[in-house]
C-alpha cells in the first residue's frame, strides 16, 4: 500500500472549561482516542459539524497542540520528539480566514518570506518572486499590505507561504468557508493544481460537503471528537454507512430546485460535548438505534481502508 | 379579505436606490431596483459580497447607515406608501408587520438583556401587551421554533445559548408580532449544515402557517434553489436577472448567472476533481457615474454593445439585463 506520511494512535485531547461560577473546572474531551492514517498523494476529507473535534485535530497533527494521550508519528518518527521547526518544514497550514491569519503590517513579500527567516534559509527575493508567480499573485502586490487585497488575493498569499518550505502535508481548515462563490472556485481549483505539480498531500476539512466530494479522495467522519466513518470518497459519498453520515450527506443542498428542504431527522438535540451520552454517542439523534446502543460502546468494524463504528453492522444485529 | 388584497403585491419596490458618500465621491451601492413579494411568496436575493443585497434589505427597513441616501420611485407596502412615512409610523411597522432577522446572532442580540426581555419588548410596545400576554407569546414561539425549557430560556442571556439556539431565539422575535412580510438576510450561513436544513424547514412552516411574504437573501445557491418562489440576481448593485427558481437554474440567461452556477461543485454532475469554473477578475468599482453593462469585463461574450446600458428583456416571469443571451 502507498507509504503512511502522517499517522496518530488512540489520541485524544482534553480541554480544562470553566462550568460556570459555582462549578468549577471541567474537562471536555475534543478528541477521544482517535486514530487516523494520512498516506501520500491523498486528499483526507474530514468533515462534521462545529464542535467536533475536527479543528483540534488539525492542531495535533500540525504539532500546534499536544495530545493529552496516545502518540502522533511523520513518517515512523514520534511528532512529540522533533522539534518544531521541523515539523514545520514538512507540515503547513492554510487557515479560514485570510482576513485575521494575515499581520496586517507587513507587505505581502514579507508574509510570504517569513518561514524562510524562521529557519535561516536565504534566496528569499528570488523563492518569493516564484512563489507568488505559482499561487496566481501579480508581482506588483509584492509591496502590498493585506488590507490593500481582496479576499481571493489573501488566501492566495497565505496558500504561498505555506508553501515556500516546499512541505508534503498542508493541512487546509475550511479553507475557502470566508470566500465568495466564485472566488472559492479559484482556490480549490489553485489547491488541486498545486497539489499535481508539487505532489502535495492535503488534510482538507470543511463544512461544505460538496466541495469535499469534489476535492478529496477520501473521507473521514468526525462525531463529538471520535472518526465515526471512513471510507473513499466515492463508497462514503455513494453509500454511506453510519446513520450520522447517512443524516448528514441528507442535509446537504444541492442547486436544484425540484428538490425540496430535507428533514434530516437528526432533531435539534446537539449533545453536550462536557457530557457525552454513554453507549454510542450519537444514540440520541440516531433514527435506527438499537437497545444496546445506549449502552455499549460501538466497536469498529474495518475492511480495507474503510471503517464505520456502529452496532448496526455487528454480526448478531438485530 | 377582499379581492384586490390577493392580486396587489405586498411589497413593491419601483427603482430603489441607495448611495453612499465616500471620500472618493458617492458610492453607488444600490442602483434602481424593481422587485415585488406576494403574501405567501419567498423571494430570494442572490449574490457575491458588495452586490448590493443587503443594503437593499435595509433600505426596505429604513435602517440604512446614517450617511447614506435612500431614492425611490415607489415602495408601497400593504397599501401604504413607505417613502413617504414619517419615521415614527416607521418605527410603529417595524418589527410588527414587517420584520428582520440579521445575519449575526451574536451581535444582533443585546448581550446586557434576557432572551425574554428582547422577545417581549417589541410585543408589548407593538400591541400594548401585559407582561403576562407577552411572556406566553414568547414561549409559545420560542417552542414553535423547537426550543426546549422555552419558559427556563428567556431569563437566559445570550451568551449562554449556542449559535443554532440564538439563531432560533432571533427566528422567534422577528415572529413575535405576526408579521406580513420578513426579511431575512443570511439566517442559515453560520449554522450546521444540519441546522441549516431545520431552520429553512422552520421557516416555511411558518411562512404557510401565517401566509407571510419572505425575503430572503443568502450567497448559497443551494439554499435558494430549494426554498426560493423566485429568484433576483444582482450583481454590483442591480438586480441582473429576475425568474421562478426553475427558470434561474434550469435556463439562467445572464452570463453572471451562468458563471455562478459554474463555480459550485454538484454533486452528481461535477466530475470529481475537474477544474471548477471561475469568474475572471474583480467587481467594478461602483464609486461615480457607471455606464454600460457592469459585468462587461469579466464577461467572456462580451462585445463593443455591451457598453451601452443593457436594456431589460422580458419573458413571461424571466427578465435579464443583457443584449447577449
Amino acid at each position: 500500500m502507498s507509504d503512511v506520511l502522517l499517522e496518530a494512535r488512540g489520541v485524544s485531547r482534553d480541554f480544562a472549561v470553566s462550568g460556570g461560577l459555582f462549578r468549577g473546572r471541567q474537562t471536555l474531551r475534543a478528541v477521544d482516542a482517535l486514530d487516523f492514517t494520512l498516506r501520500r498523494g491523498e486528499v483526507l476529507g474530514l468533515v462534521g459539524e462545529s464542535g467536533c473535534g475536527k479543528s483540534t485535530l488539525a492542531r495535533i497533527l500540525l504539532g500546534l497542540l499536544a495530545p493529552s494521550a496516545g502518540t502522533v508519528t511523520l513518517s515512523g518518527v514520534e511528532l512529540a520528539s522533533l522539534d518544531r521547526k521541523a515539523v514545520s518544514r514538512r507540515v503547513q497550514p492554510v487557515f479560514q480566514d485570510p482576513y485575521s491569519s494575515l499581520n496586517p503590517r507587513k507587505s505581502v513579500s514579507a508574509i510570504i518570506a517569513l518561514p524562510l527567516r524562521v529557519h535561516g534559509l536565504g534566496g528569499e527575493r528570488e523563492k518569493v518572486r516564484e512563489m507568488m508567480e505559482l499561487v496566481g499573485l501579480p508581482a506588483r502586490l509584492a509591496d502590498s499590505y493585506p488590507g490593500q487585497l481582496s479576499g481571493g488575493q489573501r488566501q492566495r498569499v497565505a496558500i504561498a507561504r505555506a508553501l515556500i518550505m516546499r512541505p508534503e502535508i498542508v493541512i487546509c481548515d475550511e479553507p475557502t468557508s470566508a470566500l465568495d462563490v466564485s472566488v472559492q472556485s479559484q482556490i480549490l481549483n489553485l489547491l488541486q493544481r498545486l497539489r499535481r505539480e508539487l505532489g502535495l498531500t492535503y488534510v482538507f476539512i470543511s463544512h461544505n460537503l460538496a466541495v469535499v466530494e469534489h476535492i478529496a479522495t477520501r473521507v473521514a467522519v468526525m462525531y463529538l471528537g471520535r472518526i465515526v466513518e471512513e471510507a473513499d470518497t466515492a463508497s462514503l459519498f455513494g453509500q454511506p454507512r453510519h446513520p450520522y453520515t447517512r443524516a448528514l450527506l441528507a442535509s446537504v443542498l444541492t442547486p436544484d430546485p425540484a428538490l425540496d428542504i430535507p428533514d434530516t431527522g437528526l432533531g435539534i438535540a446537539f449533545p453536550n460535548p462536557l457530557d457525552p451520552p454513554p453507549g454510542c454517542r450519537f444514540h440520541p439523534r440516531c433514527a435506527e438505534a438499537l437497545p444496546r446502543c445506549s449502552s455499549a460502546v460501538p466497536r469498529v468494524h474495518a475492511a480495507g481502508q474503510a471503517r464505520v463504528e456502529c452496532h448496526l453492522y455487528e454480526e448478531n444485529a438485530t | 379579505m377582499s379581492g384586490p388584497l390577493l392580486t396587489v403585491p405586498l411589497l413593491e419596490v419601483r427603482g430603489l436606490s441607495v448611495d453612499i458618500p465616500v471620500p472618493a465621491g458617492t458610492l453607488r451601492a444600490v442602483r434602481g431596483v424593481s422587485f415585488t413579494v406576494k403574501r405567501g411568496e419567498t423571494l430570494c436575493l442572490v449574490g457575491e459580497s458588495g452586490c448590493g443585497k443587503s443594503m437593499t434589505a435595509l433600505a426596505l427597513m429604513d435602517l440604512l447607515p446614517r450617511r447614506a441616501r435612500r431614492t425611490v420611485g415607489a415602495l408601497r407596502f400593504g397599501g401604504r406608501d413607505l417613502a413617504s412615512l414619517d419615521p415614527g409610523a416607521m418605527n410603529a411597522l417595524r418589527g410588527d408587520r414587517l420584520s428582520m432577522i440579521f445575519q449575526e446572532p451574536m451581535t444582533a442580540l443585546n448581550p446586557a438583556y434576557t432572551i425574554g426581555n428582547q422577545l417581549e419588548e417589541g410585543y408589548r410596545r407593538h400591541r400594548r401587551s401585559s407582561a403576562e400576554g407577552a411572556r406566553a407569546r414568547a414561549v409559545h414561539l420560542l417552542e414553535k421554533v423547537g426550543i426546549a425549557n422555552a419558559a427556563r430560556r428567556l431569563g437566559q442571556y445570550p451568551h449562554q445559548l449556542s449559535g443554532g439556539l440564538r439563531q432560533r431565539v432571533m427566528i422567534a422575535m422577528a415572529l413575535m408580532c405576526g408579521p406580513d412580510l420578513l426579511v431575512a438576510d443570511e439566517p442559515t450561513t453560520a449554522l450546521d449544515v444540519t441546522i441549516q436544513a431545520q431552520i429553512l424547514l422552520l421557516l416555511r412552516s411558518l411562512q404557510r402557517e401565517l401566509d407571510m411574504g419572505m425575503i430572503l437573501i443568502t450567497h448559497d445557491l443551494g439554499v435558494v434553489a430549494r426554498i426560493a418562489d423566485r429568484v433576483a440576481v444582482m450583481y454590483a448593485g442591480q438586480i441582473v436577472e429576475t425568474g421562478t427558481a426553475e427558470e434561474i437554474f434550469a435556463a439562467p440567461r445572464h452570463p453572471y448567472t451562468r458563471g455562478l452556477l459554474a463555480c459550485i461543485p454538484i454533486p452528481g454532475r461535477t466530475r470529481p476533481g475537474a477544474e471548477l469554473g471561475a469568474i475572471p477578475g474583480m467587481v467594478p468599482s461602483l464609486v461615480g457615474t457607471l455606464t454600460g453593462c457592469s459585468f462587461r469585463e469579466r464577461c467572456d461574450q462580451a462585445r463593443a454593445v455591451c457598453a451601452d446600458d443593457p436594456p431589460l428583456r422580458a419573458a413571461a416571469t424571466h427578465e435579464y439585463r443583457c443584449v447577449l443571451t
